[in-house]
């Protein structure tokens, strides 16, 4: 394999990376594997498909890892406190009502066949379930974040 | 930053790339050389599980980017350093090594440089 080849091989295994490693380390590690490149050229060695099998197994599982890692971070809630809990309660209720109404709205808005027995129980629930997980979530999270940025403004002002 | 107890034992890449980093700063090909030397070539280290070390060592504050380059140092590289947390972290880790291989030489086990593998000493 050509030098550029290779170089653009380890750049595409570079790019299957999660944004935020790869603007960390990406330019790094392009330099590093040129080195080992370089070294095990200069030793009279070659980049065979040893080499490369080596080189995307490690690099494979990293990748995984990486992906696992960052979306761990990304679907990390806020630390539940009192405050943010009582702003989500309020909010919760209208939020609820909003939802459902709009449930209801496109159940009755879109064609679907005409439902009977169990599929009526499980329709009805799901109307009422998802808006009320939905609002929620929502609700939590925008408390949280109103509490978080109500304490981090009082603290740039003490 | 996790507590420093919570990372004992500390997984082979881990203690080799501190280990690597405790006497000089160094940037990532050196670590993975020196890694190869003091593991006498049976640990390989390829770049993903070096970086991926690297950013979890970052965060839990044992290595720190050294800033300026050592002198001698390649411009276009970032050399990494070990920090008293890393050295702290080193220590407990050797001293744990040191009490193991004194429990094998009290169990009389060490073997000697002749001795075939799997065999007893």
């Amino acid at each position: 394999m050509t030098r550029s080849a290779a170089t653009r091989l380890y750049r595409l295994i570079l790019s299957l990376y999660p944004t935020a490693f790869r603007r960390q380390f990406g330019a790094e590690m392009m330099q590093t594997f040129n080195d080992h490149r370089d070294d095990i050229e200069a030793n009279g060695g070659r980049t065979d498909a040893k080499f490369w099998l080596a080189t995307v197994a490690d690099e494979g599982a990293n990748i995984v890892r990486q992906h696992g890692a960052a979306l761990a971070e990304r679907a990390r809630l806020p630390r539940p406190t009192f405050a943010g809990i009582a702003v989500a309660a309020l909010l919760f209720p209208p939020l609820f009502v909003a939802l459902l109404a709009a449930g209801m709205s496109l159940a009755i808005a879109v064609p679907h066949p005409p439902m009977a027995g169990v599929a009526v129980l499980v329709g009805m629930g799901a109307l009422v379930a998802v808006p009320a997980l939905l609002a929620a979530l929502v609700s939590y999270l925008l408390g949280s974040a109103l509490v978080a940025n109500l304490a981090r403004r009082r603290r740039n002002r003490a | 930053m996790t507590d420093l107890t919570d990372a004992i034992p500390l997984t082979p890449a881990v203690f080799h790339i501190l280990l690597a980093l405790a006497k000089r700063e160094q940037h990532g090909y050196e670590i993975m050389k020196e890694v190869r030397r003091d593991s006498g070539d049976r640990i390989r280290m390829g770049n993903g599980t070096l970086y991926g070390s690297i950013k979890r060592m970052l965060a839990d504050g044992l290595i720190e980017d050294a800033g300026e380059r050592p002198e001698g140092g390649d411009e276009r590289r970032k050399y990494y350093r070990i920090t008293s947390r890393g050295q702290a972290a080193l220590t407990t880790e050797i001293r744990r090594y040191v009490a193991t291989v004194e429990a094998i030489r009290n169990r009389d086990l060490m073997p000697s440089a002749s001795t075939p593998a799997g065999a007893w000493a």
